[in-house]
Order: structure tokens, then sequence, then C-alpha cells
């Protein structure tokens, strides 16, 4: 720290302190004054820092230092006390001064304290020079912010100017809203908190003869008092008045209904009727400043109210007067009470949410009312009071009736008409279920123009092709079999007068020809005249497929029938072949036996009558004769019991009731059988040639097969007349066997020729054949696998050919066997 | 003709007197069997139980008694007696089965061959003789067995 020069000032009444000596000797410089002589001088003191003492006077101590002082503020000022004044100097030094020393206080102490003041001073100018920069800044600030109050100053001046108009214009307009209330069709009359008028309009005076200008500024109630008397009800108007006086106003939703009991009717001269209503009336900070009385002129409202009612009452068709907003009945007309089964007056009020049987249709045609303002022929059911559905048309249109949105209807009963469509839609539904999932194909047509205006579904199944893809134009005829086309063409184009019947073939795409049975009618109208043709048409394939199967397996049936009539015959005759057999072999066994026996007895006889006689036997003419007459009877016995044996031994063979079925036989031994039980019809009259060939056995059923010889054999016979030749011809070739039997008989013409093997046939009359011969050999043939063939010329010849398999057995399956 | 033929009787059963006639004319011209006919089949089972008897011919067709009940009940009585049935009847199946029901020795169709006859009634007296040898033979055997049984008794008797 650099030493410093110091002022010290001195009261003169204290001794001068020992650190001042001190300082001194340690380089400080140090200069002392009188603290009176210095004040007096008023020179700054010229030193770094003033040490002094405080005055006699302690009161005025900090004064006086201070002015003197300040004059060179930069010079820090340290107080030196005594000891007794410390308290003193402590309140002191918080006021002006920096610091303090005591007198008594040491060197060190004291430059601290020195020290520190003029640190602090230092410190303390550093600021005072920022604040001074700061001061600076704000003046200029000021002054600018000066500059803009005058321009401001310009502006309100000429705002001012401004308002001026404005209140002028106000002014109009307030005589401009006097106008208005005075033009208004209602008297109305503004009151005060005090319920004092205000404001009353030209209308007042016109309704209630009172001058305006003088009931300004009356109570309300006094001048009520006169406006009630001239009502023709001064009691309903007491009412009302007070109802609405009492009521805080709010906008009432039911306006309409409001209307009707807010009705008044004026007795003066010109008779009115006016609706009351009441007012409050806020300010803008929704303070109450008032209400508005308004006498509402309805007179004209009434007037076209009647009119309306009337117009509606007088028409017959209902009708409807809603509000939009909560669908309220309004007004509503005595048919449409009727409609609905409510009376006119219990209408009112309803909503006609409940009206509507779907609530849902209400919505949907309320969305319609606000998108185009008018539902112009809608149908939709309506609930009538009793619960039972109505259908309606509805034509319904908004409007503003009074301030408020309302609907106006009118209704029109076509629930009759909606049943009878309802019911001729079940129908035509149930008429169109039955023909689209019937395979029967219906059409209808007109009769004229031959337009086709119906066709069932059943089209495409039948012909294959779906109708309504066929081009417009298409011509039917082209799925019609061609030879069936005559047919249909009448069918489609001609005249049908009455019911008609056909069959036809038409060309399926897929399923080729298939038969088709239709009826076509025509269809009169009342007078009688046809104006329609209807079809019906069915696919018959399957059905006539099925009758000519039936036909066939008829005929099969037939021809099964008469074979298990001929094998029951045949079965019969065997029995009877066989019981007879028994029968005749006995005797016939007896007598050949016997014969036998007497043979070789005559044969002993001899030799008897050879050894024990004495003539030669021989030579007995006698003997001889007798012997001679003996051989002959022998032979003819024999011949006549082996023939006898032989037709018997051919009979049990030929009935074969052993071998029904199949079996090795020899086809010649048949032939031959055959042959011996025929041999009575054929004997006479023809000559039989057999060309048998060498035959192995061969297997068939004999008894079945002898049958078709003996059928073939008698035929044969039968068809000669006369005489002639049956030639009898077997071959086996290829491993077919054949038996022809050809006869010279009288040939069989060639139209019976194709017949001859169809069941019931016969040219042999009634009572000669039973016309199954033929067809019965046809069917042994099948069963062998062969044939039998036939050719023949009139009057030349028959020949039948019988032709099957040598090696059936194989062929056959056993189970058949 | 044989000598074995001696003394063989034979029955012979049919409802036609003829059958009967004929046939045991037959056999008497040129057999020396003895014939015992009958024209019912009960009568000649009263005989054949109370007579020896060698061989029955029997009629199919029989009224009271068929042949085959006939010959069932011949069987029951002396089964090793021969039996041959003569039938004019054609079904040969129900023959057949009568056969092999009540065991035949020979099926005869009227009308028969009195050769074939005369073979198979010859055939049948052998066979029957044979077996009767057979019989005699195994009763030899038999006994000769129980001989030797009673030998072979005394032998172990006579050694124990």
């Amino acid at each position: 720290m650099n030493k410093q020069s110091i002022l010290y000032l001195n009261n003169s009444l204290t001794v001068l302190p020992e650190f001042l000596d001190q300082l001194h000797e340690d380089g400080w410089q140090v200069e002392i004054s009188n603290i009176t002589h210095w004040q007096k001088s008023q020179s700054a003191p010229l030193c770094d820092i003033v040490i002094t003492e405080l005055l006699a006077n302690d009161d005025l101590a900090d004064v006086l230092i201070s002015e003197k002082l300040l004059l060179n503020p930069e010079v820090p000022v340290v107080l030196c006390l005594p000891q007794e004044k410390l308290e003193f100097a402590q309140k002191l030094s918080f006021g002006v001064f920096a610091d303090f020393v005591l007198s008594t206080c040491r060197k060190d102490e004291v430059v601290f304290r020195i020290n520190r003041a003029i640190e602090y001073k230092k410190l303390c100018f550093r600021m005072m020079g920022e604040k001074e920069k700061n001061q600076q800044l704000n003046t200029f600030e000021l002054a600018h912010a000066n500059i803009s109050l005058l321009g401001m100053k310009e502006t309100l001046e000429q705002k001012n100017v401004e308002l001026e108009d404005i209140l002028k214009e106000l002014s109009n307009n307030r005589d401009a809203m006097r106008a208005l209330i005075d033009s208004s069709t209602s008297a109305m009359i503004l009151v005060d908190n005090e319920d004092k008028i205000l404001v009353a309009n030209k209308r007042v005076s016109e309704f209630f003869r009172l001058n305006v200008t003088k009931i300004t500024g009356k109570p309300i109630t006094e001048i009520m008092k006169s406006v009630r008397t001239k009502f023709q009800n001064p009691d309903l108007f007491d009412k009302l008045h007070r109802k609405l006086g009492v009521e805080p106003d709010k906008p009432d939703a039911d306006f309409m209904h409001e209307l009707n009991h807010r009705r008044l009717e004026l007795n003066t001269k010109r008779s009115r009727i006016v609706a009351l209503f009441s007012i409050v009336v806020f300010n803008k900070a929704k303070q109450k400043i008032g209400r508005l009385w308004s006498f509402a002129d309805m007179t004209a409202w009434w007037q076209n109210d009647a009119l309306l009612h009337t117009i509606v009452d007088v028409s017959p068709m209902p009708f409807i007067v809603t509000r939009f907003e909560d669908g309220k009945i309004l007004y509503a007309n005595k048919p449409l009470g009727n409609l609905l089964g409510f009376d006119v007056e219990n209408l009112r009020g309803i909503k006609t949410v409940d009206v509507y049987e779907n609530p849902a249709d209400r919505d949907a045609i309320l969305k319609i009312l606000q998108e185009k303002g008018y539902v112009f022929g809608h149908e939709v059911k309506i609930k009538r009071h009793d619960g039972n559905p109505v259908w309606m048309i509805i034509s319904l249109a908004t409007t503003v009736l009074n301030n408020e949105k309302i609907i106006v209807g009118a209704l029109y009963d076509i629930d009759e008409r909606r049943k009878t469509e309802e019911a001729l839609r079940e129908s035509e539904t149930r008429f169109r279920q039955l023909m689209e999932n019937v395979d029967l194909l219906f059409f209808m047509r007109d009769y004229k123009s031959r337009k086709i205006i119906y066709v069932s579904p059943a089209f495409s199944k039948i012909f294959g092709h779906k109708f309504d893809e066929l081009p417009k134009d298409a011509d039917l005829l082209q799925f019609i079999h061609p030879e069936d086309r005559r047919i249909i063409r009448q069918g489609i184009h001609g005249d049908i007068t009455s019911k008609t019947d056909f069959e036809y073939r038409i060309i399926h795409p897929k399923d080729g020809i298939r038969w088709i049975k239709g009826t076509l009618f025509p269809i009169r109208t009342p007078e009688g005249d046809i104006y329609r043709i209807c079809g019906v048409s069915a696919d018959v394939t399957e059905r006539k497929n099925f009758l000519s199967d039936l036909e066939k397996s008829n005929a099969e049936l037939r021809t099964m029938q008469s074979q298990l009539v001929q094998s029951e015959k045949m079965a019969a005759l065997g029995n009877l072949v066989a019981g007879i057999a028994h029968e005749i072999n006995t005797p016939v066994g007896a007598i050949h036996s016997m014969h036998d026996t007497m043979s070789r007895a005559i044969l002993k006889l001899k030799e008897v009558l050879e050894t024990e006689c004495s003539e030669s036997v021989t030579e007995n003419k006698k003997i001889t004769r007798l012997m001679h007459v003996v051989d002959d009877a022998n032979k003819v016995i024999e011949s006549g019991s082996s023939r006898v044996t032989n037709i018997v031994k051919r009979l049990k063979s030929f009935a074969r009731l052993d071998e029904a079925e199949l079996k090795e036989v020899d086809i010649h031994e048949g032939l031959e059988d055959t042959l011996t039980l025929v041999h009575h019809e054929i004997k006479h009259k023809a000559e039989v040639v057999k060309n048998y060939a060498k035959l192995p056995l061969i297997a068939c059923y004999p008894g079945r097969l002898n049958q078709v010889f003996l059928n073939l054999l008698m035929n044969a016979s039968q068809a000669i007349s006369k005489k002639g030749v049956i030639t009898i011809t077997t071959e086996l070739k290829n491993n077919l066997v054949s038996v022809e039997i050809e006869d010279t008989g009288n040939g069989i013409p060639e139209k019976a020729l194709e017949k001859i093997f169809d069941p019931g046939y016969t040219t042999k009359g009634v009572g000669v054949g039973t016309g199954l011969g033929l067809s019965i050999c046809y069917q042994i043939m099948q069963d062998h696998l062969g044939k039998i063939e036939v050719c023949s010329e009139v009057g030349k010849g028959t020949c039948f050919k019988v032709i099957f398999p040598a090696n059936l057995d194989s062929l056959i399956p056993d189970k058949i066997k | 003709m044989s000598d074995d033929t001696k003394n063989d009787t034979i029955v012979l059963v049919d409802d036609e007197e003829m059958v009967l006639t004929s046939l045991s004319s037959f056999f008497a011209l040129e057999t020396d069997y003895h014939i015992e006919v009958f024209t019912r089949a009960k009568d000649a089972l009263v005989y054949i139980e109370g007579n020896p008897v060698d061989l029955v011919i029997s009629d199919y067709l029989m009224p009271e008694m068929d042949g085959i009940s006939f010959l069932a009940k011949v069987r029951e009585m002396k089964p090793e007696v021969p039996r041959i049935i003569l039938t004019g009847y054609a079904d040969k199946e129900n023959a057949i089965k009568a056969i092999n029901e009540v065991g035949l020795f020979q099926y005869i169709e009227k009308p028969w061959d009195n050769e074939d006859i005369r073979i198979i009634v010859r055939n049948g007296l052998e066979k029957k003789k044979l077996m009767q040898r057979l019989q005699d033979k195994i009763n030899e055997i038999n006994k000769a067995y129980d001989e030797l049984q009673g030998l072979q008794i005394d032998i172990l008797k006579t050694f124990v």
C-alpha cells in the first residue's frame, strides 16, 4: 500500500492521537489542521484521506463535515473518536462516514481503516460513474417518450373529432330507432327497473288512446289500469299481465300454443286481436335495465289462420301442421283425426314421432325435408290410435309460420291399395317361387304382336341356354329338331284357338336330343277375345325312354310268360309222359319179356319135338306150318313191342325231364326223338330227308332244343298242304352248330316275315296256333347264344336255320348253367 | 344154369300179375331158381322174414307200399340179400336217389331184356355168395383167432 497524504483535522480540544506520529514515522505525509479553521478556509482538501475529529458540538458534526467534505467527494473521510464516543460514532458512521478510528487505536488498525476507506471511496466513485451514465440514458429515453406523447396527443384530438361525429350519428340512429319502434305493428312500452315508463311507441296511443308523451315517466301499473279497460275481457288481461310480469321472460318453445293463450281482444273502435308479450331488457353487462311490454297485433294472423283452418277443415283430405323442431302437431283437421282414430282436439300436442309405425321413417322423411324442403308422395306406415298400422301416402313441405319452422302435410289413405299391392306381390312371389323351382317351362306371349312376355327359368334347364342371354331376335326354332320344327312353328307363330298338345324334340347343347311335351292354350279377355298364348313344356325324354323300356320289357315279359307257359306245358307233358311210360312200359315189358321167354320155350319145344318125336319135325307138315305161324307171330310181336318200346323211349327222351340244364348230347338223337313224336303229323305229307353231318356231342339245353325242333318241324309240316319234302341238314362249321329245316311248303309273305318272331303273331288262325311258337324258338336260341334265321319264298318253301356255338358250356357261366 | 343157382330163392314183387308171370316163366324156363312171387309187398315181407331168400326184385310204383320202402325194409331184415328194382317210370333222377338211399344192387328199366335180367340176377346171387363166403372166412379166421388166443393162454399158463 502506498503511503498517502493524510489531513488530520483536530478540534483542538483533545490531544493528538499517538498513531499520527507513528504514521509519520512510517513515511505517511501527515498534515494537521484545526477543524474550525479548515472549515472556514472553504478550500477543498488536497489529500488522499481526511481523518477528522468531531467538533465540540457533536450534533452538528456530520453536517459540518459533510458540507465541507462534499466539495471533494473523492476524498474519503475517517472519523477519529475518543473511546467514550464510540457509541455515537457507530451511529454516525452508518450515516455519512465510511469508517472511524478510535484515538487510542494503534497504527496498524488505523492504516487498515484508512486503506479500507480509500478503497471504499474508490468503489463508490466507480459505481457513481456508472449511475451517471444510466441517468444520461434515461434522459434520452424520456425525451423520446415526450415526442411520442406529442404524437398521441394529436391522434387523440383527431379521435375526438370522430367521436363527435359518431355521437351525432348516434343521435340520428336514436331517431331511427324511434321511427322503427313507432313503425312496429305492435304497441310497445319500455319501463325501467322502477317500472317507470321510459318510452312508448305511437301504437300505444293508437291501441289504447293514450298520449305517449304524457305517459312517459309514469309508473306502468298506472297505465295498465287504463289499458285493461280497453280489453273485451279485462280479467283475462290481468291474469296474463300478472303472469308475464312475474315470470322471468325466456324464449318460449311452444310459441303457437302460447300465442293462443296470449290472445286478447281489444274492444276499441277498430276491433283488434293482440297478443301480449313481456321481455326483460338487459344491458351489455347483463344487468337488468328494464322490461318491454309489447302488444302484438295478431288480427291479420288470426284472420289468415282462420282462413287456413277453414280451408283445411273443409278439405276431405287429411291435413296436418307440425312444428319442425319437435314434431308436435300444431294443427290437424277432422279427416286426419278420423284416419288416425283420434278426436281432432286430442291430436294437438301429440308428437308425430308417435304416429309413425316405424320411427326410422320419420328420420328419413325429416332428412329429405331438410335437404329439399319438401317430400312428395312418400309412402309410409302410420300408426292408428288403436295401434293398427295404415299405409299412407304423404306429401310434406316445410315453411315458416310465426317465426317457427313448420311442416305442412297432406296425407292420403292408401292402405287398401297397399294391401292389394302386397297381396299382389305375395301372389306374384308365390307364382315366381313356383315357376322358378319347377322343371316345367312356362311361357306367355302376346297374341297379336307375338312378343314373348314371360319365360320361366326352367327354360335354361330344358333348353340348356339362358333365355336372357339369347339375342333378342333369336329364333327359338334353332333349338328344335329339324324334323319337328313344323309343329313348333305352328306353336310359336300360329294361331292357337284351343288347348293344343304336341310333342317335339329339341337339340340340347349337352344332352343332345331331348323329347319335350308341350301344351299351348289361349288366354281370353272377359269378352272372349284371345289376347295371350300360354304354354307349358316339360322334358319327357326320361318318361319316353322309360315308356319304351317298359314296352320292351313288357314284350320280353310276354315272351317269358309264354315261354314259361310252354315250359310248364312241357313239364306237364314230361310228367304225363313219365306216368304213361310207366303204365305202358309195364305191359310192354311183360309182353317183351314173355315173348322172349316164349321164343325160348318154342325153341326148346322144337328140340324136344325133334328128340322125342320119331318123325322129323321138319318133315311133319302140320308141325312145320304151325311153326311158321309161330315164327310169323314172333316176328310181329317182336317188331310191334320194340316199336312201342321205341316210341315210349323217344317220348321219354324228348320230354327230358331230367335234362333242363346244359348237357352234352347228340343233336341227331334229339332230332330223331322229335321226328318220332311228329311222325303221325308228317308221315302222310312229307318225305323227311336227313343230311346229317358227323357231329360230336354238343353242349345244349336238350329239352329246349328239342322244343325248337318240334316247333320247326310242325311248322314245316303245316306249311305243306299236300305233299312235300322236309330236309333236315346239320352242320358244324367254325365252331358253330347249325340245324336247317327246310320245307317245300307255301312260304311266308315278305311282310309277315319280319313279324314271325313277334309274340302273338300267327297266320294259322284262331285255335290252330298260339302265335308263340317262333317267339319261343327265338328266345330259346338267345339262351343258346345263338340265332334263328329264316328265308322264305312264297310258293316255294321256307328254310329255318338255327345256329349256336358248339362250345356253349365254356361260354355260359356256371351259375346260369 | 350153373349148379350154384340150385335152390337159390328169388322173391319177385309186382302189383302186375303179368310181370310176375313173364319173369317167373323166364326164370322157370332158363334157370333153376326157386321163384316166389307176390303182388303185395306186405306178403313178400312176411315170406322173407320166415324163409331163406337170396335175392329180391321189386317193382317201383305199387299201391300200398312202393318198391323203395319195401326194399328198405328188406335191407333192415336181411341186409345181405341183393335188391333189384324194376321200373317203368321215366324219372331217372328219383331212381338214382332211391338207389343211393336204399343201397340197391341194380336198377332195371321196363321194358327189360330177359337176358340182362338173368345176368344181373346171377351177378347178384354171386355177389351174395361171395359175401357169404367172405363172411364165413372171416368167421373162420375169427374162430381160429379165438382158438389161437385160447392156445396162447394155455401156453402162457403152461409156461407161467
